[in-house]
């Protein structure tokens, strides 16, 4: 069995290698993003953690499976990001979305995500709790939510998220714009003070 | 190691879930390929049918059949082709998009390519004289030849002075006499030059096994006044107005000659 030392020492692709030859070394590799993705889930669905354990012992059941589909010109991150995107949005109907409650440094992405070229300075400094936000994204569309999700959290580039939603760059940008255009409008309509 | 991890790993080696071999992702792949790439081969295929069905379909002879040009395009325009190319582009654009990798690229390139493709190769088989032989061999087919145009039905209206068929004798010219020939219904006809008559360009030559269409009119039950005299086929794939030797009605076996009268229940269908 590797142990954590071991793990640190390889990078995804490597790991990805030695779990063909040994099982035990995929321990290493959902060590490494069993946080993140359900962090993901969960920006995504709003799903409790029951919930965020099934699915995600489904997306790493499958990712398993389909190791030898990996194809090494793609970051092994995206790929495993397109699978549980792949399984999040096959389970968005099954799942019941529930307000998302984002605290701390998820405030200030989120804020930056929202911010333009006009109100950026009102928006800073006002105040905002996780709660509006939750509320917030509990209105927008999934595809909306995802791309942010995606963007301002997750901190993936166009490329990477492209490669994720298996959508081209063009669409990325073009989706990104009309996500914050969208959430400006529910924030107006719904009368939100930021 | 975390509770989860430990126990999605025990999940794995108890239940001995192992990776999918490479070559299932490989052959996957590959059909997926091999759909798109049949898929616009189909579709060009059909594209040089339709272009040959569209080549020969009579557009010099309208004021003969009694309808207006805009009515007679619609009534005689391919259908049957035109779906199946829609269908095929349809399919290789599908099947293109989910190639590896296709993501990156804007939909509209792949439906742009599936068409521009389809077309391009459908008109190179089309120069290559693949169109004639697959009409004929569509032709065949009961379920396509109800469902298409029936031209041989269209030349064999007498009364409107239309008549096509095959040379089976070239006459001395005594009397005016050109040729004998034998209709799509199996009816011999002595051909004689009419009042109006315009020889044939001398590309055309007029021989034993060609294949013709005339206008004229009737002089009697087994005597026919050409005025013009035309290949019945036209566009490559036929060598002056017929197939290339032994290769006539597209390199397949001779169409049965039609039981006189049989001919009457297409003529409905244009």
């Amino acid at each position: 069995m590797p142990t954590m030392v071991d793990c640190e020492n390889k990078t995804d692709e490597e790991l990805v290698k030695l779990t063909l030859e040994n099982a035990d070394w995929y321990s290493c590799l959902m060590q490494r993003y069993e946080d993140k993705l359900g962090r993901y889930i969960y920006r995504i669905s709003g799903s409790g953690k029951e919930d965020i354990e099934d699915l995600l012992q489904e997306i790493f059941l499958a990712t398993y499976r389909n190791l030898n589909d990996f194809d090494n010109r793609l970051k092994f991150s995206s790929w495993i990001y397109r699978i549980a995107h792949n399984f999040v949005i096959s389970h968005h109907r099954k799942i019941q979305a529930r307000p998302i409650l984002i605290g701390g440094e998820g405030v200030e992405k989120y804020l930056a995500m929202i911010k333009d070229k006009n109100d950026v300075h009102a928006l800073v400094n006002d105040k905002i709790t996780g709660e509006v936000i939750g509320r917030l994204f509990q209105k927008i569309e999934v595809k909306y939510k995802e791309v942010l999700v995606l963007r301002y959290i997750e901190q993936k580039e166009y490329n990477e998220i492209s490669d994720i939603l298996k959508k081209p760059v063009g669409t990325i940008g073009t989706l990104l714009s009309r996500a914050k255009m969208q959430l400006r409008e529910i924030i107006k309509r719904e009368g939100i003070k930021l | 190691m975390s509770d989860f991890t430990e126990k999605i790993l025990s999940t794995i080696k108890s239940k001995h879930i192992a990776p999918k071999p490479r070559w299932q992702f490989l052959l996957q792949r590959s059909m997926v390929w091999v759909a798109a790439v049949l898929s616009v081969i189909i579709g060009s295929i059909a594209f040089s049918v339709m272009i040959f069905r569209i080549v020969n379909n009579d557009w010099e002879v309208i004021k003969f059949v009694g309808r207006s040009p805009v009515q007679y395009f619609f009534s005689t325009l391919p259908y049957v082709w035109i779906a199946i190319i829609v269908l095929f582009v349809a399919l290789a654009y599908y099947n293109a998009r989910h190639t590896k990798g296709a993501y990156k690229y804007q939909a509209y390139w792949f439906v742009v390519g599936s068409i521009v493709i389809s077309m391009a190769l459908g008109g190179l088989f089309y120069a290559f004289g693949l169109g004639p032989r697959l009409n004929a061999l569509a032709d065949r087919l009961p379920l396509l030849h109800g469902l298409m145009h029936d031209r041989d039905a269209k030349w064999l209206e007498i009364d409107k002075g239309l008549l096509a068929g095959e040379i089976t004798e070239i006459l001395n010219g005594d009397g005016g006499g050109l040729f004998s020939i034998v209709d799509f219904d199996g009816k011999p006809w002595s051909v004689r030059s009419g009042d109006e008559y315009i020889p044939p360009p001398l590309r055309f030559v007029i021989e034993t096994g060609v294949q013709i269409r005339m206008i004229g009119e009737q002089i009697d039950a087994n005597t026919f006044a050409a005025d013009r005299v035309m290949p019945y086929h036209i566009g490559p794939g036929m060598i002056k107005g017929k197939f290339p030797s032994g290769m006539r009605n597209g390199g397949l076996p001779r169409l049965p000659i039609r039981e006189p009268g049989e001919i009457k229940q297409y003529k409905k269908a244009y």
